[in-house]
């Protein structure tokens, strides 16, 4: 118990630039700085494919789960290893905390919301698959990416009641 | 009864009739047709419509029913509607994962469009059914 206490007294001494962040804010950019890395590789790897190729012959499935599968390992175990690193008396949520956290779910569900209606009209249009598929894919990487920003921005500023 | 919990049951209503209805019907549409066959998509536009149409009409009886009222949120109104917000927008980004499987395993485009449309019946009912379970036992 005691050994316990003194190890995290001895961590928070250590990082003392993290005591400004609180641990969701740590986590928020940890996700903010993964999923931009997944936007652009995936981004990356698929427009020289598109470009002067017919979509149905493009092949996007593997890049796609490469990216979703690495993006969360690489995402949660950081965020793991934060978690326990990090001494205990940042691991309070508050009630700013709390706030951020909408507005970082309020702009998620905006773009998932907007790949999902793309990838209908597109899938009733009888597109092709490729197509149906990236608007539903970038649709949660674009939420992921601006979700995160939105609220790394909010931790640092003004932010709206929502 | 606020304005927000009146308008919360009308969009409730609407948003379980309706897809019911339209589910009801493809199943019995696939009793004596194949999935890819089913002319699917006119259904599918009226079930979208209609229940954006019931939506709207359901606030409008929610406000007239009394007009005072229309528009004031108190505290629990938001705490209610922050609650089911983010389990809708959690449940939806699970749901829409099915579709995003089915269209890179180039399944038919009857069951994508199906399923996305499943996606956001489930989760508009989701969403309903923790706001009104929230108002009625408290957060």
């Amino acid at each position: 118990m005691s050994k316990g206490a003194s190890a995290g007294k001895k961590n928070s001494q250590d990082c003392e630039e993290w005591e400004a962040m609180s641990r969701d804010e740590v986590y928020n950019w940890i996700f903010a700085v993964v999923s931009v890395i997944g936007l652009i590789t995936y981004l990356a790897i698929l427009i020289p494919r598109i470009i002067g190729t017919p979509a149905s012959e493009v092949s996007y499935v593997a890049p796609l789960l490469w990216v979703f599968g690495t993006g969360m390992v690489v995402g949660f175990g950081v965020a793991l290893a934060v978690r326990l690193a990090s001494p205990k008396e940042t691991k309070v949520r508050d009630e700013r905390d709390k706030e951020i956290e909408l507005i970082g779910q309020y702009v998620g569900s905006a773009f998932v919301t907007m790949g999902a209606i793309a990838a209908l009209v597109l899938s009733i249009l009888e597109v092709d698959h490729f197509w149906v598929s990236n608007s539903l894919f970038v649709g949660f990487l674009l939420a992921a990416v601006l979700s995160t920003f939105a609220k790394a921005a909010a931790y640092r500023g003004e932010y709206p009641e929502i | 009864m606020t304005f927000e919990e009146k308008n919360l049951w009308a969009y409730g209503v609407a948003s379980l009739v309706v897809p019911v209805a339209y589910f009801g019907w493809l199943v019995a549409q696939a009793q004596d047709t194949p999935a890819a066959e089913i002319g699917y998509l006119p259904a599918l536009l009226w079930a979208i419509g209609l229940g954006i149409a019931l939506n709207i009409l359901g606030g409008i009886v929610a406000g007239l029913s009394n007009p005072a009222e229309v528009g004031k949120k108190d505290q629990r109104d938001r705490d209610v509607t922050r609650r089911g917000d983010a389990i809708s927008f959690y449940v939806f980004s699970i749901a829409a994962a099915g579709p995003l499987v089915l269209a890179m395993a180039d399944a038919d485009t009857f069951w994508i469009a199906n399923t996305l449309y499943a996606a956001y019946a489930l989760t508009a009912v989701v969403g309903v059914a923790v706001k009104i379970v929230s108002y009625r036992k408290g957060l």
